[in-house]
């Protein structure tokens, strides 16, 4: 078993094979991540409590995940969970050609799983990166773009609540390149 | 009534949270290159409108490479295109020639000029190429083709529209296309390594030209080819030796003219060697003549499988067992069967019994098929097909069958898709699609097909 404990100060009992679809936790357990380990030990220290390095891994020790609150690493272990024993992606895949073959298909299960506010889906995604779970991130960004897909701008803007920043001038120009782009 | 989303500068009178500043520009790029749009001009970014929702987006729009690396030649707009290029910085390339709107010889050399000058000095960042053009612009764009293009790694060759090839090609009309045969020799400097090759021209495939570029591909796609025992072309021996060596083939279409001097299935003789391509999950198969393919490879990875019978012989019901009964398809998970014969051909009954028998062995050896498409014409009897269906196979869960109908002198073929009740065995039929029946026998039914049973 392994020991999570989030930034509200929840600890979380979890299956090694479980803790293990994070890459992160995993580094960190086999002691190979030595940056993860330095961000975990200050942690510590800063807490009163001490890690040492050959703790990381020892069951009665804790892994702090100072950027994770505990509803949303909830939710993050039940998507670990679900999915553990899967074959893990490897490598790099971020090239152009992959991004562009990626399609925004989401599987049943997973859909019902990411349907949540868009609060907790934006912590869902942080969380993924930081604990570096590709797959959970790839269906929390897969989300995001899913709900921008065939939207206008300003549709986009009033989904999202993101503030309009461009000057009248700005905007002006912009719709000006942009149909002067579309007359080609 | 508020303006807060209007514009400017000015703030919302209610400061509600904006997820999206949470996020590091990474993230966001992951997320924006998943929701392209198709604007009303096909030449601009996919992501041009999305640039137009604030400055943070704009900004990370303008400078993501990858955002710009499409060109595709067919805009007249010279500068617009090298606006596209500029800020695809050092990305790789997906370059775009010719296409269904090709239209005319001076159409072709102003996208051949285009070529040379934007595309050619950067041939060392071209990943993808598709070429859609005559054979003259054939002639025009291989002839500066002849310089490494070192990551290139997605190579799509097609004949122009209008260049409509007939279905069953006389004698003479074969030997035009071998007349007509392009020159490929010193394609690319013979260095490239394609992970991806789709062919699909009527006439015979210079193989020498491409062997030394397929050694690690991963999907090839031969179209509207002829086989040709010319030293240097593409018989199936050859393609055999080839497959051998490609280790990594994941997906293989084979689509070939019908040779009118061969009746039945090409078997070759003696049969060669089993070819091991243990990574290959899908098979398609374009014209009865190639079926014989399958039992010279084996599949252990196999899940599509697509097989469509043409109307020359042999066709699905005429088929023995002695292809089907060599094969294992215990890993095929979808299968397309497709059948083009004219609706006339059979009687009804015969039909029926005849169609059940092949497809009857398929469904008992592969336990695990969920979807499967049949599309030969039942004469409206798929309900009388799908019961011996459903006991068979108890995995099924959707079924695409087919029937003909005749209305107002013209022919059509109606699809329905039925969902299958896996514990009540109970077939619930979910959607129909009425086709044309030229449409349906000229093969282009097999995306539409792939679609449906794909997506619904």
């Amino acid at each position: 078993m392994v020991i999570l404990a989030t930034s509200d100060n929840e600890q979380f009992n979890v299956d090694k094979e479980v803790a293990e679809r994070s890459v992160l936790i995993k580094n960190m357990l086999e002691g190979e991540n030595p940056i993860a380990l330095a961000v975990a030990f200050v942690y510590m220290k800063l807490n009163g409590s001490f890690i040492r390095h050959e703790d990381v891994g020892e069951s009665d020790q804790s892994i702090p995940l100072p950027n994770i609150t505990s509803p949303v690493l909830k939710k993050v272990l039940e998507y670990c969970e679900h999915h553990r024993g899967e074959p893990l992606p490897s490598g790099d895949t971020d090239n152009a050609d992959d991004v562009r073959k990626r399609t925004t298909d989401i599987s049943e299960w997973d859909q019902k799983f990411i349907t949540v506010d868009q609060e907790m889906l934006f912590e869902i995604i942080l969380a993924a990166n930081y604990l570096d779970i590709k797959p959970l991130l790839d269906v929390g960004c897969k989300t995001v773009a899913n709900m921008i897909k065939g939207k206008t701008p300003e549709e986009i803007r009033k989904l999202f609540n993101i503030v309009n920043d461009f000057t009248p001038e700005e905007e002006a120009q912009i719709k000006k390149e942009n149909e002067w782009a579309e007359d080609r | 009534m508020s303006n807060s989303t209007s514009s400017c500068g000015s703030h919302p009178p209610k400061r509600l949270p904006h997820y999206f500043e949470m996020l590091p520009n990474e993230i966001l790029v992951i997320i924006l290159s998943l929701a392209p749009n198709e604007g009303p001009n096909r030449y601009t970014s996919k992501y041009t409108h999305l640039s137009m929702v604030c400055k943070r987006w704009r900004y990370v729009i303008m400078n993501t490479p990858t955002f710009w690396s499409e060109i595709d030649l067919n805009c007249r707009d010279y500068s617009l295109l090298q606006t596209t290029l500029h800020r695809s910085k050092n990305a790789g390339l997906s370059v775009i020639m010719g296409g269904p709107d090709f239209p005319n010889y001076d159409d072709t050399t102003r996208q051949i000029v285009a070529f040379e000058k934007l595309v050619f000095p950067n041939l060392d960042r071209l990943t993808s190429l598709s070429l859609k053009l005559s054979y003259s612009g054939y002639r025009e764009i291989y002839s500066i083709l002849r310089r490494s293009a070192p990551v290139l790694k997605h190579l799509y060759l097609y004949r122009a529209v209008g260049d409509v090839i007939p279905w069953s090609p006389s004698y003479h009309q074969m030997e035009y296309y071998r007349y007509e045969a392009i020159n490929l020799d010193g394609l690319f400097d013979g260095a490239c390594s394609l992970e991806t090759l789709t062919y699909d021209m009527p006439q015979p495939i210079p193989w020498l030209t491409f062997e030394p570029l397929i050694s690690n591909i991963k999907e090839l796609t031969l179209r509207t080819i002829l086989w040709d025992s010319t030293p240097g072309c593409l018989t199936q021996s050859s393609l055999l030796a080839i497959l051998d060596h490609c280790p990594f083939l994941e997906s293989l279409e084979l689509k070939t003219i019908p040779d009118p001097s061969v009746n039945g299935v090409k078997f070759i003789s003696p049969k060669p060697n089993l070819v091991n391509l243990p990574n290959l999950s899908k098979l398609i198969l374009g014209t009865s003549q190639d079926i014989a393919l399958i039992t010279y490879i084996s599949m252990p990875k196999l899940a599509l499988l697509h097989l469509h019978f043409d109307r020359t012989y042999p066709n699905l019901l005429t088929l023995t067992g002695n292809i089907f009964d060599s094969f294992d398809f215990s890993s095929v998970r979808s299968a397309v069967i497709v059948d083009g014969r004219s609706i006339l051909a059979y009687p009804k009954l015969v039909r029926i019994n005849n169609l059940l028998e092949p497809i009857g062995t398929f469904f008992r050896l592969n336990h695990g098929t969920s979807a499967l498409a049949i599309t030969s014409d039942l004469g409206g009897s798929a309900g009388v097909l799908v019961a011996p269906l459903l006991a068979a196979m108890t995995s099924l869960e959707r079924l695409l069958t087919s029937s003909s109908l005749v209305e107002n002198n013209s022919s059509q073929v109606q699809f329905t898709l039925s969902e299958i009740d896996s514990k009540k065995r109970k077939s619930m039929t979910r959607q129909s699609y009425l086709w044309s029946l030229p449409y349906f026998q000229e093969f282009n039914i097999y995306p539409r097909l792939k679609n449906i049973i794909n997506l619904h």
